[in-house]
């Protein structure tokens, strides 16, 4: 059965002390993903979830996080899809 | 390499991300973002506010699937604010409105009848009989139109037609007259011509950033985030910041100032009188571009003839102007000291002096911001002179960093409200209905007689709810807004006038607003991407979208309506004999042959749009957009309002007009920079000597201030998350979710004598009204003992109902940033 899937992703500024903290504090949260980072301090990151209210709150986690200074959010995608998402 | 769908659609979001950070993916991230079918992406201005940013839009199967930020827009370079990022869902809200709805009982129309759904024709039928009626009996000020500094460049011109030549009436205005009209008339007193001299790219050169009153952080976030990198990479980068409450924006603030309402005026002048004392004025350029001028003092508050302010006032709604000299000007200015505006306003004279030390240091480049603290103001044209003042005095003007920047509010405030001129005292370009020659100007282009456009201004915003509600004005048609939320003193001015038994109401609207609901007529409505559109934005950018998906059911745009409505007139219906027998060729024509199937307007072929879809090409036969956009942007060009061609626009980001041999100008009114600029140094072509006017003007109080009865300061505006009355983002649950109702923000001392802890329900009145809604204490917004502030966008909570309708009487905007309240425990 076909389910929703959203997709989102943001660019989050840390600080530079707290990029420890940061990170595992956004692995922690499920469907949250850290693909690359640059020199200043920024991480890409990808969120999937299974419903729009799931997404938001895992955007408001993330930007709650220690070490986490702001995030920018950049796309934004629901998608029906057949496959077994979020298992 | 096989990708799964959703691997490639996590590929994609994240590549997305890495441009905008600019960050270097795994290359097997990036081959799997390029592997699966996407979506099918075009750019288009974002939908919401005034700053601009280009999106990308991504399409598939006839509906919006995605949204992200445009990597190639100068504007926003691949970001998004929280409302942007959520763009794609603004379409899909509950409750689209999809057919006409008309007031019925027993199968006719009846003012206490229900909405019932009928046929576009019907909903015309009835429209036509009802103009008709009031042109025939009462003649063309009996009709009326509210549009929107949201509508499109093309919707509002084809209102323009409509209103000024087809019914000769110049009741038209839009919503942008309780946003930014005190910015345009400050334009006009001190440079003769519209719209900032800077632009964007200022941000990138500043080295100080004085926000008066503005609270960019939630309300232009993009620009705030532009604001925030130079502050945080250029060294001596210094943030000062004006509010009457503390906001987000106090954040990054190197100077924090929180100042009681309407001491701005007593600020400004205190600076200015500072930079003369110091020996500051930049002489060579005073001398060489500026001229002085004294405004007329005690002018009322823009209320009712018969309301004692307004009698008590000398010179109610004076605009009138007396030169002066610079000795004069320094004179005037000279009881305005750092002390007096300190003890007026609150802020200590410390900070003040390091806030007036900004500008007149010479090295220091500064930008100074302002939005609706200084346009919804009862002295809101003077707020604005006195800024540019500052600027003026040293110099500090059209050069990169330096830079009085008006924001704007909404998206095409500038490129449709203001460029079109769709106010009740304008024509395009910042011409007028006043002056013979615009008029004439106007009518030899539009192919109409001498005479159609009549030289009186029609009624400006806040006056049609009264000329509604004093029977005055009978036919009204409002087109994306959302006014009987958004006016002011609703109440007693605009419910009263929508409800008027003689009023026909027409709304046209996507979704069911508030205003929508005591319609006569709702018409349902194509919104953003369902239609080929163009949005001027704040720093002169046009830029232009085709249509994407089409509209729900039976809704059709605005400027789809317009041109149809046309269709329902003769000259004859509409025009007097005198002015037929001026032009007898015209005889017999619909307002649609005159105005529309004009030569000029029908030029262009449908196939010259590169879009499959284009309903209103597709209803008309001929590429609607094209066709009157060249024509309006005929009155422009030469005359320092240059749009490029169109077509152009459907290829880049918007370009800053004026655009002259294909270049954009950033810098206007700067020899070099602007190609209108000529001779020495700085040329302010606006005015006819070229100079550009320091306006002195005096500290006067606001219309209602706080007493023992309404003791507190009641102010409103917006927040990050929701535009203006909600009627789209309160449909995005993630944005309702985020901020779902309006609340009472209050200095938690103020709570405690009143017997109030955070999260208690309460009345708040003023002497127009009262409504019930929650306390808050704590979160983003901090105001000083005295004073509460309260957003609008909640339509359960109609917040305008407590505002008085004063005005600034020269500008005829709405003061909604002050009134007196009082709060008590529900």
């Amino acid at each position: 059965m076909a389910s929703q899937y959203h997709i989102s992703s943001l660019v989050v500024q840390v600080h530079p002390s707290g990029q420890a903290l940061a990170r595992a504090g956004i692995s922690a949260i499920e469907g949250a993903e850290i693909h690359a980072h640059t020199a200043e301090h920024k991480l890409v990151v990808t969120l999937e979830s299974a419903d729009s209210r799931t997404a938001e709150d895992k955007v408001a986690a993330i930007g709650a996080l220690d070490g986490v200074l702001s995030t920018v959010l950049v796309y934004q995608q629901v998608a029906h899809l057949s496959e077994d998402l979020l298992s | 390499m096989k990708v799964s769908r959703r691997s490639f659609l996590k590929a994609k979001a994240a590549l997305a991300a890495a441009s905008v950070a600019g960050a270097t993916l795994p290359a097997a991230l990036v081959r799997a973002a390029q592997s699966g079918p996407d979506l099918n992406w075009q750019k288009a201005p974002c939908r919401f506010c005034g700053v601009g940013c280009s999106v990308l839009v991504g399409t598939q199967g006839g509906k919006v699937m995605a949204t992200q930020g445009d990597p190639e827009s100068p504007v926003n370079q691949g970001k998004n604010c929280v409302k942007g990022y959520y763009l794609a869902k603004i379409m899909y809200g509950e409750g689209r409105i999809t057919r006409p709805l008309l007031r019925m009982k027993n199968g006719k129309y009846d003012k206490s009848g229900e909405l019932t759904p009928i046929s576009w024709d019907q909903a015309f039928d009835i429209m036509a009989e009802k103009w008709k009626a009031s042109l025939k009996t009462k003649g063309p000020t009996s009709v009326g139109m509210f549009g929107s500094g949201q509508w499109t460049i093309w919707e509002g011109y084809a209102a323009q037609k409509l209103m000024k030549a087809g019914f000769r009436s110049n009741n038209l205005e839009p919503n942008a007259r309780h946003c930014m009209a005190s910015a345009v008339v400050g334009f006009m007193r001190a440079f003769g011509i519209d719209e900032p001299m800077g632009c964007y790219d200022d941000f990138e050169h500043a080295d100080a950033f004085v926000l008066w009153g503005s609270n960019a952080a939630e309300m232009h976030p993009i620009l705030w985030d532009r604001l925030t990198a130079r502050r945080l990479s250029h060294e001596g980068c210094q943030v000062h910041v004006l509010s009457t409450y503390q906001n987000r924006s106090f954040d990054l603030a190197d100077n924090a100032m929180v100042m009681a309402p309407q001491s701005d005026l007593m600020i400004l002048n205190a600076i200015a009188n500072y930079i003369i004392q110091n020996d500051a004025v930049n002489t060579e350029f005073v001398k060489k571009h500026v001229r002085f001028a004294e405004a007329t003092p005690d002018i009322g508050y823009g209320l009712r003839a018969e309301d004692p302010r307004e009698k008590a006032a000398k010179n109610a709604g004076s605009g009138a102007m007396k030169g002066m000299d610079f000795d004069q000007y320094k004179r005037y200015i000279a009881e305005y000291t750092l002390e007096r505006a300190s003890e007026a306003s609150g802020v200590p004279v410390a900070q003040l002096e390091t806030l007036a030390k900004a500008y007149a240091d010479p090295d220091t480049k500064v930008m100074s911001l302002w939005c609706m603290g200084f346009n919804q103001h009862v002295r809101g044209v003077w707020a604005n002179n006195s800024v540019y003042n500052l600027h003026l005095l040293t110099g500090k003007i059209s050069e990169p960093g330096n830079s009085p920047f008006s924001l704007t509010g909404q998206p095409a405030a500038c490129g449709t409200a203001r460029e079109v001129g769709t106010f009740c005292h304008r024509l395009p370009a910042d011409m007028v209905v006043t002056n013979d020659k615009h008029r004439d100007k106007v009518e030899k282009r539009w192919g109409v007689p001498e005479g159609t456009i009549p030289a009186k201004p029609g009624f400006h915003a806040v006056e049609h709810c009264r000329k509604l509600k004093d029977g005055v004005m009978n036919c009204y048609w409002t087109q994306c807004t959302n006014n009987l939320q958004a006016g002011p003193n609703t109440n007693e001015e605009v419910l009263p006038g929508y409800l008027n038994p003689e009023t026909f109401l027409v709304v046209s609207d996507p979704y069911m607003t508030v205003t929508a609901t005591v319609a006569d007529l709702v018409l349902p409505t194509a919104m953003w991407v369902e239609k080929e559109g163009a949005f001027g934005n704040s720093e002169r950018r046009t830029h232009l979208w085709h249509q994407m998906v089409k509209a729900p059911g039976e809704s059709h745009s605005d400027l789809w309506q317009l041109m149809m409505f046309s269709k329902r007139f003769t000259v004859e219906e509409v025009w007097p004999e005198a002015l037929l027998a001026k032009a007898p060729k015209l005889r017999g024509k619909t307002l649609f042959e005159v105005l529309f199937a004009n030569g000029t307007v029908d030029k262009f072929p449908r196939s010259d749009c590169k879009s499959p879809l284009n309903d209103e090409a597709d209803a008309f036969g001929f590429y609607v957009q094209k066709g009157l956009f060249e024509e309006y942007a005929t009155f422009g060009r030469g005359h320092g309002h240059d749009l490029d061609s169109f077509d152009t626009y459907h290829t880049n980001r918007g370009k800053r007009w004026p655009v002259v041999n294909g270049e954009e100008t950033r810098w206007r009114f700067k020899v070099g920079r602007d190609p209108y600029a000529k001779g020495d140094g700085f040329d302010f072509y606006g005015n006819p000597d070229g100079k550009a006017v320091v306006i002195a003007s005096p500290y006067e109080p606001p219309a209602e201030s706080p007493d023992k009865e309404f003791d507190l300061w009641f102010s409103t505006g917006r927040v990050l998350e929701h535009w203006h009355t909600g009627t789209m983002t309160n449909r995005v649950p993630e944005l309702h979710n985020a901020y779902p109702h309006a609340k009472l923000y209050m200095h938690p001392e103020d709570a405690e004598v009143r017997g109030l802890k955070r999260g208690d329900a309460v009345v708040v009145t003023s002497r127009r009204g009262s409504l019930q809604t929650r306390v808050e204490t704590e979160g983003r917004n901090k105001p000083p003992k005295g004073l509460t502030f309260m957003p609008f966008f909640d339509a359960s909570q109609m917040v305008n109902k407590l505002m008085l309708d004063a005005t600034d009487p020269l500008s005829k905007e709405t003061d909604y940033k002050k009134c007196a309240v009082n709060i008590r425990k529900a």
